[in-house]
């Protein structure tokens, strides 16, 4: 089968614009730096308080990295995980905390973005000096909130790019016989991937 | 239109006209137009698919709002004249084209006119039809006239020394051809429009193509050079490229279109049968799948229903309006299976691939469903009608999965599915060596099955499925004495097995009457040893269902059916006897152990039913039935009447109400029909239930139930301290029929149905269950009962083919009998408890807040599902069962499990 169309220039010049038809199911988005998937690492500073069957540990500092995953679902709202590892230390007291998050986080403006989430977490601590070196400590559930800030200094793209971003976090653990609420400060390295040239409108090339 | 849909012959002259009308235009003749408008008077025929009504009965025809257009084929120019296609068109409830089937010409033109006209019917536009203003699919006949092209005119009047006359052109040459499949499904897009276009220095220039049935598309005689390729179906991304188009060659290319969403519920029909039992829960495979708590395992799904008490964690149990386990019937296309679950009740022996949808009475069921006091669980397998070869892995932090289907030829499709285990390999990894048992076998568990379907022709429906699991699991203790005294050996071990294999013959001769066939042979194999107790049996299985249906009219249609079972068993058993509900399971008595050897025993359940559908007057319809059921083992014959009525009060308010009586079997696995562990004389217990309520839809897709129950059993099976002379013995009687029980409640559900975004309930029980032990003239509380239970479920489609859902429950803790005190028993050299009132202790509710996200990737050739299922995510310790040491003056709470979070990857392809 085969028929010439009069596309010419009305055809043309809807093209060009990108917007070919007002009955779409799915919404095409001007590109952005954030967009896409973000993957990103980082180290975090934390400094916890912990409480141990009722005790008031009072408060531990240490480092740790973070690593992050996830999608924008749409152009405020993301979805995805969220992993943590940091030492902890206050005097002959060592430990460690972490977990895994799910978390959602909504872009505010511009780059700020707000987190809150929840998943499974860990605090385990010992004492150094003391005979008994058993971790104590254990998992339970992990609550999350934060908020970060993505910079695109070298943006370089229509869409995507590397960003640095600065994160604050809250953490509680108020699971197992040790309570841990944790703040998180720290800095990541974070790739934003994108979108596809599909699901963006584009002047014609 | 889908074979579960609303099926509706419609004779729509006016869409036929309009039709006929729009293809004659082309000609922009008054006669062919008029000729249109009379060849659509024409247009009615018969369909096979499902119950029909008269046009007369829609509320409103669809209206053709996107006329389509025609291109005469090239081909056929100069060789075929005017020709008319007549089409049957389907019509979903949104008045989008789902189907089109040639009805004239009988005999194929060969030149494509057919193909050109289904193609083109793709692209038609409708405003739905609606029956009592509900929109509904229908079907429709709509024709296409192929006007040939009038010939180019002719050229102007030459001088008498004119040229010579032109030759002929040469026939098209296709260059460009390619194919559009849908990205990640591969499934072809048909009817979608392709555009190819250039603009140079000259004028621009553009031509179009729409995709056939299988989704080919066809350019010709393209210049050579760079042309651009636009698509941009309605629902999909659009999707732009260029192609470089050589002088002499064919270029062929195929091209993965993205859809805007893949949501797995668009895939659902959400039309259902019509509701004529009081209660009824359906809730369809991709629900199932994407349930928090639920692990995409069909049967942990029915937690969630209304009058499902919550079971302890890993007993797999289906506890329905205060019954027990054992009085809920579980069915696989109805017939009987030996076990769902493998082992604890983690996953149940179906994979959620071969599952089309799941049934379930909490009670009142229809005299179809037999043999049970409680309710029913129906299980319908997949209907198989793959449009490629496909499947999907599935690999999860408990086992691994395959599952493969494919169509043969039109009429037959075949899949295969095989799930295996792995608890044993990371269990293996993780005991120490000194750990004190040897010689493990880990539990392993597998399943497999096989589906296939073969459909010779509409009346015809033939299908076989195969299917079987194999659960294993064995320890030997390395220091039995720390066992207790009453103890010998040092084997644990436990090894189940079963296979049916199931035949079904539907045959739908007339839209009034139907009759279904299903055979199933089978057999089960199960070998326990704990320590010097051993229980080794097998049961051969032959399940034959014939039911036929009979519509005599609207108002009147018959429902009759055979139902037989036999069994053939061969046990040898040497155990305790098992203790009665309401006895203390935690401490059974070692030394009151029995043997019994049992070798090819028969036991045949022969069962009919008859059901009439009265609908005497507008809305209401009056369901009367009674079952008879024979139980050779006990010989007893049963009778057992019920009655359903339904009143649609007004289109958004329907009133129910069902009595109804229920028989089932004393507990033969049990022993409780044995001479050495139970009772031989034992009769069929019985139970009368009584249910009423309301139904009110606000909005289209929102429903409110609430349904109000009571059950009164009687004849219950229940243990006693009597003794009866037997073979001129005196011997314990152990179980009699004079126990009784009680059962009443509601039940509110507010449930939000499936749509392409969201599904969701609220389900809550308040219930009572009692039970009246032999010799007692008291009640006391059921082993089961829970007072409230309340479960909000929901799941949400979010862009970007992100899925999340999550649930709440909160239960009444378990009715527990508390330790008053504890005697030393000397001959045992172990403590014996002294108990309180039966029953008279609960423990704390329970509470867990489930939560679980799932995130699609699509590929051109298939699709990748992550998903993480976070349970007990508040990591709530609750409650199980208490337990005690050993003098009974210490006690604490055994919690049920922890947060824990499973992750899973699924592969569709």
């Amino acid at each position: 089968m085969r028929r010439q169309l009069l596309v010419g220039l009305a055809a043309l010049v809807v093209l060009a614009v990108g917007v070919v038809s007002p009955v779409r199911a799915q919404t095409l988005e001007l590109p952005r730096a954030r967009q896409g998937y973000w993957i990103g690492v980082g180290f975090v500073e934390p400094v916890s308080h912990l409480n141990e069957e009722g005790k008031n540990r009072g408060l531990y500092t240490g480092q740790g990295a973070s690593f992050r995953i996830g999608e924008l679902v749409t152009q405020r709202l993301g979805l995805g995980l969220l992993v943590e590892y940091s030492g902890l230390k206050k005097g002959s007291d060592q430990g460690r905390v972490g977990g895994l998050t799910l978390e959602g986080s909504a872009t505010l403006w511009r780059g700020l973005s707000a987190h809150t989430g929840l998943g499974v977490g860990f605090v385990y601590v010992t004492d150094q000096n003391s005979q008994d070196k058993s971790l104590r400590g254990g998992g339970g559930s992990y609550f999350l909130a934060g908020a970060s800030y993505d910079f695109f200094p070298w943006r370089k793209r229509l869409t995507g790019g590397w960003a640095i971003t600065p994160t604050v976090d809250f953490r509680a653990m108020p699971d197992g016989n040790i309570h841990a609420y944790t703040m998180f400060a720290g800095l990541q390295v974070v790739w934003w991937s994108g979108l596809p040239r599909k699901m963006l409108i584009l002047p014609e090339e | 239109m889908t074979a579960r849909g609303l099926g509706i012959l419609a004779a729509l002259l006016s869409i036929a006209a309009a039709g006929g009308a729009r293809a004659a235009e082309e000609s922009g003749s008054k006669e062919e137009k008029e000729a249109a408008g009379r060849a659509g008077e024409a247009g009615i025929s018969a369909t096979d698919k499902g119950p029909t009504i008269d046009a007369s009965e829609l509320s409103k025809q669809p209206k053709l709002t996107k006329p389509a257009k025609v291109t005469y084929p090239p081909n056929a120019i100069g060789k075929s004249g005017e020709v008319e296609v007549v089409l049957l068109v389907d019509l979903d409830d949104k008045g989008e084209v789902t189907g089109a089937t040639v009805i004239e010409p009988k005999t194929p033109t060969g030149f494509g006119f057919e193909e050109a006209a289904v193609t083109a019917a793709y692209s038609l536009g409708f405003e739905p039809a609606e029956v009592a203003g509900k929109p509904a699919p229908v079907q429709i006949v709509y024709k296409f006239k192929f006007v040939p092209p009038k010939p180019p005119a002719p050229p102007p009047a030459a001088a008498p020394t004119a040229a010579p006359v032109e030759a002929p052109k040469p026939p098209p040459v296709e260059n460009f051809t390619g194919v559009l499949l849908e990205r990640g499904t591969r499934l072809p897009m048909p009817g979608i429009l392709v555009t190819v276009y250039r603009s140079g220095a000259e004028e621009p220039v553009g031509f179009e193509n729409i995709t056939d049935a299988k989704g080919h598309f066809h350019f010709f005689d393209l210049e050579p050079g760079t042309w651009k390729v636009f698509i941009e179906p309605p629902a999909y991304y659009p999707f732009r490229t260029t192609e470089e188009i050589r002088p002499g060659e064919v270029t062929h290319v195929t091209y993965y279109v993205e859809r805007g969403s893949y949501n797995p519920f668009d895939k659902v029909v959400t039309a259902q049968r019509e509701r004529k039992e009081v209660s009824r829960t359906v809730i369809e495979n991709v629900v199932i799948d994407k349930m928090p708590g639920a692990m995409g395992d069909p049967l942990a799904v029915i937690q969630n229903f209304a009058g499902v008490a919550r079971a302890q964690a890993g007993s797999g149990a289906i506890l329905v309006r205060g019954s027990a386990p054992q009085d809920t019937q579980i069915f696989v296309d109805g017939v009987t299976v030996p076990i769902i679950y493998h082992f604890g009740g983690i996953r149940s022996v179906l994979p959620v691939g071969m599952i089309d949808n799941l049934e379930f009475y909490p009670g009142n069921f229809s005299p179809y469903y037999g043999r049970a006091t409680g309710g029913i669980v129906d299980v319908s397998i997949k209907k198989l009608k793959p449009p490629k070869v496909g499947g999907y892995f599935d690999v999860n932090l408990l086992d691994s999965s395959l599952y493969l289907e494919a169509p043969i030829g039109d009429k037959a499709a075949v899949a295969a599915s095989i799930r295996r285990s792995y608890i044993d390999w990371i269990l293996n990894n993780v005991i120490p060596a000194n750990a004190p048992i040897t010689d493990i076998t880990l539990p392993r568990y597998y399943d497999y099955q096989l589906l296939a379907n073969y459909r010779p022709a509409p009346a015809h429906d033939l299908r076989l499925f195969i299917f079987g699991s194999d659960d294993t699991f064995s320890i030997v203790l390395r220091n039995v004495a720390r066992a207790g005294t009453e103890l010998a050996g040092n084997q644990i071990s436990d090894s189940t097995s079963f296979y049916r294999a199931l035949a079904t013959y539907r045959y739908v001769p007339a839209d009034r009457f139907e009759n279904m066939v299903r055979l199933s042979q089978g057999r089960d194999k199960g070998d326990f040893q704990i320590f010097q107790f051993y229980s080794h049996f097998t049961v051969d299985t032959t399940h034959v269902r014939d039911t036929a249906r009979y519509e005599w009219s609207k108002k009147l249609a018959l429902t009759a059916g055979l139902d037989f079972i036999y069994y053939r068993f061969s046990i040898n058993v040497y155990s305790p006897s098992a203790p009665q509900e309401g006895q203390d399971s935690a401490m059974p008595s070692l030394t009151d152990a029995h043997q019994t050897t049992v070798s090819g025993l028969n036991i045949f359940l022969p069962g009919a039913f008859v059901e009439l559908e009265l609908r005497p007057l507008q809305g209401l319809l009056i369901l009367p039935g009674f079952r008879f059921d024979y139980y050779s083992d006990i010989s007893q014959a049963t009778f057992a009447p019920r009655l359903t009525v339904r009143y649609q009060l007004s289109k958004p308010v329907a009133l129910k109400a069902g009595v109804g009586l229920f028989y089932q079997e004393p507990a033969i696995e049990e022993g409780q029909t044995d001479k050495n562990f139970g009772n031989p004389d034992l009769k069929a217990e019985r139970a009368l239930h009584y249910s009423a309520g309301v139904e009110w839809r606000p909005r289209e897709h929102v429903n409110l139930d609430v349904t109000g129950f009571y059950k009164d059993l009687s004849n219950w099976v229940s243990a006693t301290t009597a003794t009866t002379i037997r073979d001129g013995i005196t011997t314990p009687l152990r179980y009699d029929n004079n126990g009784a029980g009680r059962v009443y409640g509601m039940e509110v559900v507010a449930r939000h149905e499936l749509t392409s975004k969201f599904t969701g309930w609220l389900a809550y029980t308040l219930s009572r269950a009692q039970r009246r032990d032999s010799g007692s003239t008291s009640y006391r509380l059921f082993e089961f009962d829970q007072t409230h239970i309340l479960t909000l479920f929901g799941t949400y489609q979010l862009p970007r083919n992100w899925q999340v859902g999550s649930r709440f429950r909160l239960v009444s803790g378990d009715p527990t009998t508390p330790v008053t005190g504890a005697v030393y028993n000397a001959s045992i050299d172990r403590y014996s408890a002294i108990y309180g009132a039966k029953y008279s202790d609960r423990l704390p509710p329970f509470i867990q807040f489930d939560l679980r996200v799932d995130k699609r990737w699509i590929f051109n050739r298939w699709m990748l599902n992550a998903y993480l299922d976070l349970q007990n995510v508040l990591n709530r310790a609750n409650p199980e069962a208490i337990q005690y040491n050993y003098d009974f003056t210490k006690s604490q709470v055994r919690q049920g499990l922890p947060i824990y979070p499973i992750i899973g990857l699924r592969g569709e392809f």
